[in-house]
């Protein structure tokens, strides 16, 4: 049998065990199984197995995966984040559709000290989707800006997602995780200014509160917000300063929320329990995708797949720009029929090497990946934060959450775009960047 | 919703022993928290690096993960795409779900024997880590525990799945919660 003709049956047999239900980290890791006992035989292929396993498992860069799932979940089961909204809304509550404009932003701040869009959603959810109701917000909107929100916590750093496109394609986690400050701030912007504009055409949308807020409100809400900036400067300042690496800093991150949390008083047996479970379930998720898709990226690797499409594409004569418009269309397919982030691992393998060689940088490219994640996951059937949302939002029901959410995917293709003209927009302060010790 | 807390004694061992798992899972990523947190402070206030911690973290590594993948697997927590089962009838869906269990119980089958010899080897020639010296074979246990935990874990899941379809097709709009595995 051809090599090319064992790589297609190989994919064709991974859809097929997708297909049909089995989990998919053990589908990559039957058909990367089958593929090296066909390839190297049984003494080779279990010792490639055996060295696969132990590699991914042991990779200090990794082990940032679940120091900040247990941060972000720390921050969830002790409510401490929570207390940033009331202090940004305060700030711009005077605007059209204020108090979603202080989601987006609340959500972006907590963003910033969380790398994980679920505990980022459901933090500020659950205290701004009932704040919102009360003022009689529509309710497409409320959780439209909520999921949407939610999404900036894995763009703006740290990410989770950007370190295992940081580790598979052995780009600096660093470079990812500063490369997605501007856009994830523009994105904010872009989202805010989408609802300050709709709510001023549409102004029975989000009814202006009547209660005037002082400054003195104001300024004390400074202070209210100023644990979590502190923070922001432990995991963010000690990175971008070059003192610490990003496995480090979710080290500091994840020790700073356990002082906040014991600080607040809120460090209960039960929160400690609750985050150890939801840190646990995601990481060995996570993890076990990674470890059994290396056996299978390794076989793809061997039979040459990612350089005879990349042969193929050149073929075409195609301009880049064309072949990264059709990647980004079937990324964006995919992305309303499956789970993002397995999608992410399993086509990386040939993605990054495709991109890379048409020319685009691996920094710039690993932005664009993470924004299409953000759009995965507020895109039905499985956009992960429309289910967030759907559950802390009691009175919700799917369609209104989707819907409320589909305006900010448009604006995320556009982003896209955007950065396609103006990498610039994500590199720029990479650039600026100390390399940490 | 599964809380992640020593379980009642009356609880079967399957539950019990993956739970007990899932906790030294989530002790070990508190331990790894504070021991980095440790080292950069020493190392920035006082110059003085702590050689041991970036070896061990990445051994614990491994038990945060192989840990946890069986509670994971009870709590229904590793991904699947059900975009096709979910539009089968009941007796195709569990039929399905018996052979993706069964294949996983298999693979899981090779890799557990596979990692389990791999750490016998290391056993036998004392191989060590590069800094500390610790033995490694300690930590390469800790893979096929994790994934043949796993695997039983699926065993029982599958015997339930085959038990399902035995029973009656549940009437039409109405999901009758036996689904078994997750």
């Amino acid at each position: 049998m051809s090599e090319a003709l064992l790589g297609i049956l190989l994919i064709l047999t991974l859809f097929l065990l997708l297909a049909i239900g089995m989990e998919v980290a053990l589908s990559l890791g039957l058909v990367g199984l089958i593929g090296l006992l066909y390839l190297k035989g049984w003494t080779v292929a279990a010792s490639i197995i055996g060295s696969v396993a132990w590699t991914n498992s042991t990779s200090f860069s990794f082990i940032a995966v679940p120091l900040f799932i247990f941060m972000s979940a720390i921050l969830l089961h002790s409510g401490i984040g929570a207390s940033l909204y009331t202090a940004v809304s305060r700030w711009v509550s005077f605007l059209p559709g204020g108090l979603a404009v202080a989601s987006v932003f609340a959500c972006a701040i907590f963003g910033a000290v969380c790398g994980s869009s679920v505990a980022t959603a459901a933090t500020i959810g659950l205290i701004a989707i009932p704040e919102m109701e009360k003022r009689g917000y529509d309710r497409q909107l409320t959780y439209g800006s909520l999921a949407a929100g939610g999404t900036l916590g894995i763009l703006i750093p740290p990410s989770i997602p950007m370190i295992i496109y940081g580790v598979m394609t052995e780009t600096s986690v660093g470079q990812l995780y500063i490369a997605g400050v501007i856009p994830g701030i523009l994105l904010a912007i872009l989202f805010s200014a989408y609802i300050i504009i709709r709510c001023t055409i549409h102004p029975q949308l989000a009814p202006r509160s009547k209660e005037a807020i002082r400054w003195a409100d104001r300024a004390r809400s400074l202070g209210e917000a100023a644990p979590m900036v502190g923070l922001i400067f432990v995991v963010l300042g000690t990175m971008y300063l070059g003192v610490v690496t990003p496995t480090e800093a979710a080290a500091l991150g994840a020790s700073a929320s356990l002082v906040l949390s014991a600080c607040y008083g809120r460090l209960t047996w039960k929160t400690l329990m609750d985050s150890f479970r939801d840190t646990v379930v995601p990481t060995s998720m996570v993890m076990l995708i990674i470890i059994f898709a290396s056996i299978f990226s390794h076989v793809i690797a061997l039979i040459g797949a990612p350089k005879a499409i990349f042969q193929i594409i050149t073929d075409l004569k195609l301009p880049p720009g064309v072949v990264f418009a059709l990647i980004f269309a079937f990324l964006i397919l995919v992305a309303y029929a499956l789970e993002e982030l397995s999608v992410m691992i399993i086509m990386l393998p040939f993605l990054f090497p495709l991109v890379t060689g048409l020319g685009y940088d691996g920094i710039w490219f690993g932005v664009v990946m993470v924004i299409w994640l953000e759009m995965g996951f507020i895109t039905p059937p499985v956009g992960i934060n429309l289910f967030v949302i759907q559950g802390v939002a009691k009175n919700g029901t799917m369609k209104e959450v989707a819907f409320g959410a589909t305006p900010y995917v448009v604006m995320m293709v556009l982003f896209v775009v955007l950065l396609f003209f103006f990498p610039e927009l994500a590199l720029w302060l990479p650039r600026q960047m100390t390399p940490a010790r | 919703m599964r809380e992640l807390k020593p379980e009642s004694p009356k609880a079967p061992l399957a539950d019990r022993i993956p739970r007990g798992m899932a906790f030294l899972s989530g002790l070990s990523v508190l331990v790894v928290t504070l021991m980095i947190t440790y080292d950069v402070l020493l190392r920035y206030f006082f110059n003085r690096p702590q050689l041991f911690v970036d070896e061990l973290s990445t051994l614990i590594l491994i038990l945060i993960i192989f840990g946890g993948i069986a509670f994971t697997f009870q709590r229904g927590g590793h991904i699947r795409v059900d975009l096709v089962t979910n539009r089968l009838g009941h007796r195709a869906n569990r039929s399905l779900r018996v052979l993706t269990l069964f294949l996983g119980i298999v693979f899981l089958g090779i890799i557990t024997q596979n990692t389990f010899v791999s750490s016998l080897v290391a056993y036998r020639l004392e191989r060590l880590s590069m800094v500390m010296f610790y033995p490694l074979w300690i930590p390469m246990l800790l893979i096929p525990i994790g994934t043949g935990l796993m695997a039983w874990v699926m065993i029982k899941a599958l015997i339930a799945e085959v038990k399902g379809l035995r029973k009656p097709e549940p009437p039409e709009g109405r999901d009758d919660g036996t689904k078994g595995a997750p």
